[in-house]
């Protein structure tokens, strides 16, 4: 890691650490945004579950929290330190160092071996394009636990380019635990873990039997945690079947704001499995760059998944940032990126208009959040188009070319 | 030309067509089989049907012996206006046998000038062609079916269907005798206002309400706001209070299992020419108040009727009438209760002075704390029919339960696309086992009656066929047809079949060229 790198991380911790102090209500009021955070997410709620675990209360009675309880654990261990509020300094120094923690992963994965053979951006723009991309930011400031689950998912990236499988797998574990959709990560992670001995039957079956045994011990901890499985209803239940129904920056809840109810498992159930039927595709067509398929999988989540933020953008394009060599193939950057532009400054202001003042109504932040599936579609199909182009093409044969008739 | 492919692209691309479609086969389908199949929970419908035949057939009681189902009803000459007993007692069968209800009570019409040496009926039919009417003053005044004729209105239906009214159908309580200024006129298509105490029929098995109505004329907003301000309210309150306490000194515990008053003051008031009733609740502000009174459209003022409504809570309604200035306006304000009402009107605003008159007619109407008897003292004797009323009252309530469950039936068995939940399968139930429980206690002793268990049961019957037709799950899934699932379905499948089906078949037209 060059000094520049240390440099950015250095800068980034202090615009944080700044931002925190100059404007302590900024997490507050980045905290009630539905476009930064949601109710799978949300700091406040982690605390009031804290407070009922605290007092001796299963946190996932009543509805209010919705999060695993490993991070019930993790901020009880922090309050040790000092208070868990959410400008405190034990819970801005976290943050920030969760935040320099996943940009030193992305910036350890772009000099792996998985992608040595390809250009690669400066270790200190690849932290950079993480540590000061607005959403990411935001998100990190409204005290969001997506940090969290972010971190350990680019962190089981990062050892599996590292053949460090053993550690990869529980990190993806864990990361799986905090937030389900990281599952369907599971099968490109197979091909990383498999890529220097071979896709064989034993192999595949030993991560497959590692994985699982971690998710049971994580789930064994909520469960000596809670007292009982009931927790699984409450976390994973409320987002695979979409219980708390809020506006979000998805696709989900104006469907299911009018819908009857006959409908509404077999809506549910499409919608879940709109975004898992990618995934198997996905990893066969791009086999060969399994970093691709995870990155792909990441942004297709990121628009199909029941409790979209925006800081899920920001990790797919920092993502995206580690694979340089499709940029010259990209063809409608400025499209998308003023396309998402334009939604993600029109978003505030429509919720504003639609719940406070009362002038606008759910059809306005609805469109909003429709651009916004937009332009991540857009980026998604572009970077993917770019892929295969480049696959196609091949570095060995340059001669290739692809012509539009 | 298109160059050629290599084999390895090509087994990637079935690889990835055929993986879209596993997940599509594998879970799609059966999700979609499984989400979409409506589930009708079966209904008890042959024995809903048995219900109906066994009370077409009297359910098994006995007219002849049974004194609460028989029931006479003396007739005074001046009440037949020149029609015979018989016609008028043929007219009434024939309105008992359209409503179904003569299989199980009759009433026969004696003549009651005429009857020398039989008992005389417990009822006498009084026929009063007058607009004012003294309040009854003994138990047998109490008694007595008193029909309302208009001069001249004379005739076998009215008369007829006054005594139905009074024993079957809803009635009209109306006393004129405080009317004070309200104009007496009619609609002319009421042709006739029965009353008929029947004192503490009900009484075990209901609560009384009282609710006060104000019904605005075009009166001043001053007064109304008067009406409707917190010193008002206290008022009511504490008259109640005064009320229930006298009533509960006249045993009314024997009656009533409970009193309870409903301090909702609000007022209706319907403007002429309109269909639609406004109601203005209890926490209106003056200034609201003044604007809706200024909005008024000054036509005359015809306040109807409405019914309160029919489940359990029985509503006497006190209705406060502040009239109109204006003398042209026609009025007619009452209310027609389940049980009774009572109006008074005048613009007095001696509150206390209304609500004596208030307390009499509660009296009247439970129970006759004081009346005269022929050596002049006073006693007190609960009244005595409220057996046969309950039965009937039963029987009504168990018809209502099988008419309810009848419609529910045909329902289910015409739309079989509808869903039935569990739910509705469990009410069926429920109002199956009332209505056996009602039936047992009808032909049991005739002191069970009394007690009106059977009446709750039967009551309780009514009530779960009601909400079982009403399932809110079931009326939200009533039609559901094919051609709507395939609306719905089509546009999610579409965008994804295309693909599908256009990549399937790329990959099966590249196994028939390898074949040969």
């Amino acid at each position: 890691m060059d000094s520049k790198t240390w440099a950015v991380f250095v800068a980034s911790a202090v615009l944080k650490l700044s931002l925190n102090f100059l404007f302590p209500s900024l997490h507050s009021i980045l905290g009630q945004h539905v476009e930064v955070t949601t109710s799978m997410t949300s700091f406040k709620q982690l605390k009031e579950g804290l407070h009922l675990y605290e007092i001796g209360i299963s946190p996932y009675d009543g509805g209010v929290y919705h999060q695993a309880p490993i991070f019930l654990l993790l901020f009880k261990f922090l309050g040790k330190f000092g208070s868990t509020a959410p400008n405190s300094p034990t819970i801005n120094v976290f943050y920030v160092f969760t935040d320099i923690i996943t940009a030193y992963f992305l910036c350890a994965i772009s000099k792996s071996q998985s992608l040595a053979k390809t250009n690669q951006l400066a270790d200190w723009v690849i932290a950079s394009i993480y540590l000061f991309n607005p959403l990411v930011v935001a998100t990190n400031i409204s005290r969001s636990t997506a940090v969290l689950s972010n971190a350990a998912m680019i962190g089981s990236i990062a050892y599996a380019c590292y053949n460090r499988n053993i550690l990869s797998v529980m990190f993806l574990a864990l990361a799986s635990h905090t937030n389900i959709y990281t599952v369907y990560l599971f099968p490109p992670f197979l091909l990383l873990w498999t890529s220097a001995t071979g896709a064989t039957m034993a192999s595949v079956t030993k991560y497959l039997i590692f994985y699982i045994a971690m998710s049971a011990g994580l789930t064994s901890i909520g469960y000596f945690m809670t007292g009982s499985l009931q927790y699984l209803s409450a976390t994973y239940g409320s987002l695979l079947f979409f219980k708390d129904l809020a506006p979000n920056m998805g696709l989900w809840w104006y469907f299911f704001m009018e819908m009857f109810d006959f409908f509404r498992p077999l809506f549910t159930y499409i919608f879940q499995l709109y975004s898992l039927i990618y995934v198997l595709p996905i990893t066969f067509r791009l086999h060969n760059c399994p970093l691709m398929a995870i990155t792909c999988i990441v942004g297709i989540t990121t628009i199909s998944k029941s409790y979209p933020e925006v800081g899920d953008l920001g990790v797919y394009i920092s993502l995206l940032s580690l694979f340089k060599f499709i940029f010259p193939n990209v063809r409608y950057a400025l499209l998308a990126a003023l396309v998402i532009l334009h939604s993600l400054v029109l978003a505030p202001n429509f919720y504003h208009l639609w719940i406070y003042l009362g002038s606008g109504n759910a059809n306005f932040f609805y469109a909003i959040t429709l651009v916004y599936t937009i332009g991540m579609t857009i980026i998604i199909t572009d970077t993917l188009r770019a892929a295969l182009l480049i696959e196609f093409q091949g570095t060995e044969n340059p001669s290739k070319t692809v012509i539009q008739i | 030309m298109l160059p050629s492919e290599s084999t390895e692209a090509i087994v990637l691309r079935r690889k990835v067509v055929l993986s879209f479609w596993a997940v599509f086969v594998f879970l799609g389908l059966p999700l979609w089989f499984h989400t979409t199949t409506i589930h009708r929970t079966p209904v008890p419908l042959s024995a809903i049907e048995t219900l109906d035949n066994e009370l077409k057939d009297g359910l098994g009681l006995s007219r002849d012996d049974d004194p609460g189902l028989h029931i006479a009803v003396g007739v005074k000459k001046n009440c037949l206006y020149g029609i015979t007993t018989r016609e008028i007692s043929d007219e009434l069968q024939r309105l008992l046998r359209t409503e179904g209800t003569s299989s199980v009570f009759s009433l026969d019409l004696v003549d009651a000038d005429e009857c020398s040496g039989c008992s005389m009926p417990k009822y006498t039919l009084n026929c009063i062609a007058s607009d004012r009417t003294p309040l009854p003053k003994t138990i047998s005044e109490a008694l007595e079916i008193t029909v309302y004729i208009p001069s001249n209105h004379g005739s076998k239906e009215i008369i007829a269907n006054g005594l139905y009214d009074a024993f079957v159908g809803d009635f009209l309580f109306f006393n004129k005798h405080d009317l004070g200024s309200i104009d007496r006129a009619m609609s002319p298509t009421t042709g006739i206002l029965s009353t008929m105490y029947r004192g503490a029929t009900y009484a075990d098995a209901i609560h009384l309400s009282f609710t006060l109505l104000i019904a605005l004329g075009s009166s001043g907003g001053e007064r109304a706001i008067e009406a409707l301000s917190p010193e008002f309210q206290t008022e009511w309150r504490v008259h109640a209070e005064k009320v229930w306490n006298t009533l509960k000194f006249g045993e009314l515990n024997r009656y009533v299992s409970s009193i309870t008053f409903d301090t909702d003051v609000g007022f209706q008031y319907m403007t002429d020419g309109s269909d639609e009733w406004a109601r203005v609740e209890q926490d209106v502000s003056p200034d609201k108040l003044s604007s809706l009174l200024d909005t008024w459209d000054l036509q005359p003022i015809t306040l109807l009727t409405t019914s309160s409504n029919s489940s359990a809570v029985k509503v006497l309604q006190f209705v406060y009438f502040l009239p109109p200035y204006s003398t042209n306006t026609k009025s007619l304000s009452f209310t027609v209760a389940n049980w009774g009402g009572v109006v008074m009107a005048g613009d007095s605003p001696d509150l206390p002075a209304a609500m004596r008159t208030f307390g009499r007619q509660i009296d009247k109407l439970l129970s006759p704390v004081s009346f005269s008897l022929a050596n002049g003292s006073k006693s007190r004797k609960i009244l005595p029919h409220r057996h046969e009323f309950a039965r009937i009252a039963t029987i009504m309530n168990l018809r209502g339960a099988i008419e309810t469950l009848s419609a529910l039936s045909r329902l289910v068995t015409s739309l079989q696309e509808m869903a039935v939940p569990s739910t509705v399968r469990d009410l069926v139930d429920s109002a199956i086992k009332e209505w056996h429980s009602a039936v047992v206690n009808l032909r049991s002793d005739f002191d069970q009656v009394a007690e009106n268990q059977g009446l709750r049961h039967a009551a309780a019957a009514a009530q779960f066929a009601r909400q079982a037709v009403f399932d809110k799950d079931m009326m939200l899934n009533m039609f559901v047809p094919f051609e709507h699932k395939i609306a719905v379905y089509l546009p999610l499948l579409g965008p994804v079949i295309v693909p599908l089906v256009a990549g399937l078949r790329r990959v099966v037209v590249e196994s028939r060229k390898k074949e040969p």
